[in-house]
């Protein structure tokens, strides 16, 4: 080998140089397994088993080598740890799979693990970059178990849809315990409204019982009556027949009559209607004055709620004038010298007529407290406002008032009542 | 013709690598030495200096002597490789249906271009390094010898290649019937069945590159070494050139071989490019 280079031999040895460092650098990224000059993408997938994968171990899709393991690490996963394994796979196949790929480990009997992709899904969702995985566990047997259908996919659909059952349980359970809870509140309630109903019906049924025993002993009678409504109804059936021809003249009378009414209507119409209006004028004034009377009656009721003690008041007034002019018509027919202008009253009479003047007035004082006091209870009978009670107040006010009178008046009727002495004082005081 | 150093014929024989500082500059002159080699062996095969030239006589030539001495090497290194690759497919695998597979791929994906390559290297080494010692480096004449060496190697790497998986085959089924009672359909069915067009075209296309590439050093080793007065000298010369070939020619083929098998086997399945294209069925 020569010392020296000449510089045509240094720059072909440069251009050798970079030819063999593109093509060291092609043999690097070739190293990284199929499609190494396809766009790859890694996917994320936790297995709680990693089965001792390492990173260049082989990924599978159907039994074809597809990609490379490119890491393994543990990761924390709803608190237990597991292994999640990086996978690098060609884009156009991650674009494929799906949300619910089914990715698992496999082990040969050689020992060797690689990745087996089983399925890319079947969601209408493609899967997201970065979504990490579940992986599918296997176990050796699983060529032998897939011959009964027993594979990693099927016994994954089986305990999702075991995990789905659960959940359908767990969500369904409460409302279910809550429809027996409502049942059985229900069978009680019936129970109870049963127990509390048995009494009525059993004597319900009971008097229907009687009932049905007096219909059946009453049956007789109804059949006899029925009999005799089966006669009558011949009877009548026969009468009509008789009479058919009279019913008949009767009914052509009935039409001719009204057609006869029809024909006065027709030609009278005018005046029908006229006749119409003046019942219905006459019907508006009547039902006028029936209201006007109702309006009277009304007020003459209310008038006679209201003033009743006063009319029962000039009742009795009007009663006692009678009968005081019946006394004085007793008093005259007894002495008929008291019209006489000559007539002189002894002193007895003045004394029987203080007397009598005395009572009167005791008697109108009672029959003024008897007013007052029905006013009072008339009052009191009703919802109190403060009219009424002031009323109320103006009645009770009065009856004092006549007590009081009625008290001394009474005094003076007794001691008038009393024979008196010579000096004229009464006999006892 | 090679340098002469005086000195060094005098002072007795120079060690392999003596006088030769590790210059970044060197390296990158030493392969840009052996493309511009490479490229006058093509330019006189392209456009012959004068008329006349045999170069076709040459390169078979030359390929008769690569044979000649590259077979009975192959041929003996290739009946170790094939009696253990048989034995050890069983006994390793406990596996009677890969013993044809394992041997008979084995050799034809990678033992047998690869020890051929390497086989080569030294044949070739020993004999166009001292070959062209007498020959002008940069002359038309030694473009020529070392255009018809090319072509020689590069033809006899894929035959020698071919002549060890056969020895290697034949050898290891022979082991396994003897040893193991396998029928010749059993050990050749699996064998074939998973034997890819591509290991075929690797035999042949590795065989021709790693004898092209190793006939390349030695050539230019040969054009490049010292000429020395004292026999002696110029023996170790030639040893130390060759070696350096047999080498720089190994490192080289482990290069190739790797490059290739990164580029079609490793890389290239069904869901990648690659080269050639996967068997169908």
């Amino acid at each position: 080998m020569s010392v020296r280079s000449s510089g045509r031999e240094i720059r072909v040895g440069l251009v050798v140089v970079l030819a063999l460092s593109a093509l060291m650098a092609l043999l690097a990224l070739a190293g990284g397994g199929p499609g190494f000059l396809t766009d790859r993408r890694q996917i994320d997938v936790d297995f709680r088993n990693g089965q001792g994968i390492r990173p260049g171990s082989q990924v599978r899709i159907a039994g074809v080598e597809s990609g490379r393991v490119m890491n393994v690490t543990l990761a924390e996963v709803e608190g237990s740890l597991r292994a999640r394994v990086r996978l690098s796979v060609p884009a156009d196949l991650a674009s494929r799979m799906k949300e619910d790929a089914r990715i698992a480990i496999e082990s040969s009997l050689t020992g060797q693990t690689r990745v087996n992709i089983l399925s890319i899904g079947q969601s209408h969702m493609a899967l997201s970059p970065g979504k990490v995985l579940l992986g599918v566990e296997t176990s050796m047997f699983d060529p032998i178990l897939e011959q009964v259908g027993l594979g990693p996919v099927e016994r994954s659909n089986i305990s999702h849809m075991i995990g789905e059952v659960r959940q359908t349980l767990d969500d369904v359970t409460p409302k279910v315990r809550q429809i027996v809870g409502t049942i059985e509140t229900t069978a009680a309630s019936l129970k109870e409204t049963s127990d509390s109903v048995r009494p009525v019906v059993v004597s319900a049924v009971a008097n229907v019982d009687a009932a049905t025993k007096r219909l059946a002993e009453a049956s007789p009678r109804v059949e006899s009556i029925l009999a005799q409504v089966d006669t009558l109804t011949a009877q009548v059936n026969k009468s009509l027949s008789e009479n058919r021809p009279n019913i008949q003249q009767t009914i052509t009378s009935v039409r001719d009559l009204s057609s006869t009414l029809k024909q006065i209507v027709d030609r009278d119409q005018e005046k029908v209607s006229t006749l119409l209006e003046h019942a219905k004028g006459t019907m508006t004034r009547a039902d006028l004055a029936l209201y006007n009377t109702k309006q009277i009656t009304d007020a003459g009721l209310l008038m006679m709620t209201r003033n009743k003690v006063d009319i029962e008041r000039t009742v009795a007034n009007v009663k006692d004038a009678t009968e005081w002019g019946s006394k004085l018509v007793q008093k005259i027919y007894a002495n008929p010298f008291v019209l006489s202008p000559l007539y002189k009253p002894t002193s007895e009479d003045v004394r029987v007529q203080s007397v009598y003047d005395s009572a009167q007035v005791f008697a109108g004082a009672a029959e003024k407290l008897d007013d007052s006091v029905k006013r009072l209870e008339q009052l009191a009978s009703k919802p109190a406002s403060q009219q009424q009670r002031d009323e109320i107040e103006v009645v009770r006010r009065q009856v004092l008032e006549v007590n009081s009178r009625v008290a001394q008046m009474s005094q003076q009727f007794s001691d008038g009542m009393k024979p008196r002495t010579r000096r004229g004082t009464p006999v006892g005081n | 013709m090679a340098t002469t150093s005086p000195s060094a014929s005098t002072a007795g024989p120079a060690p392999a690598f003596a006088g030769r500082p590790l210059n970044p500059f060197a390296l990158i002159g030493y392969l840009g030495r052996l493309a511009l080699l490479a490229t006058s062996a093509l330019r006189s095969v392209l456009r012959p200096a004068r008329s006349g030239d045999r170069f076709l006589h040459q390169t078979a030539i030359q390929f008769d002597r690569l044979l000649a001495s590259g077979m009975p090497m192959v041929g003996l290194v290739h009946v170790g490789l094939g009696s253990f690759l048989s034995m050890q497919a069983y006994f390793g695998a406990t596996f009677v249906d890969g013993i044809g597979p394992v041997t008979g791929v084995g050799l034809i994906r990678n033992l047998a271009p690869l020890m051929t390559g390497f086989i080569l290297a030294g044949v070739a080494s020993a004999r166009f390094v001292a070959e062209l010692g007498a020959a002008e480096s940069g002359s038309a004449e030694a473009s020529r010898m070392v255009a018809s060496r090319l072509a020689a190697a590069a033809l006899a790497g894929p035959v020698l290649s071919v002549w060890g998986s056969l020895v290697g085959i034949a050898i290891g089924w022979l082991v396994a019937h003897q040893m193991m009672g396998l029928t010749l359909p059993a050990f050749f069915d699996m064998f074939l069945e998973m034997l890819w067009v591509r290991d075929i075209v690797g035999l042949v296309v590795k065989g021709a590159g790693f004898g092209f590439i190793a006939t390349l050093l030695a050539c230019h080793e040969g054009l490049s070494r010292p000429i020395h007065g004292e026999a002696t000298a110029n023996l170790e010369s030639i040893y130390s050139s060759a070696c350096r070939a047999v080498c720089l020619g190994g490192l080289a083929i482990l290069f190739i071989n790797g490059g290739w098998f990164l580029l079609v086997y490793h890389a290239g399945p069904a869901f990648g490019p690659t080269v050639l294209t996967p068997p169908r069925g």
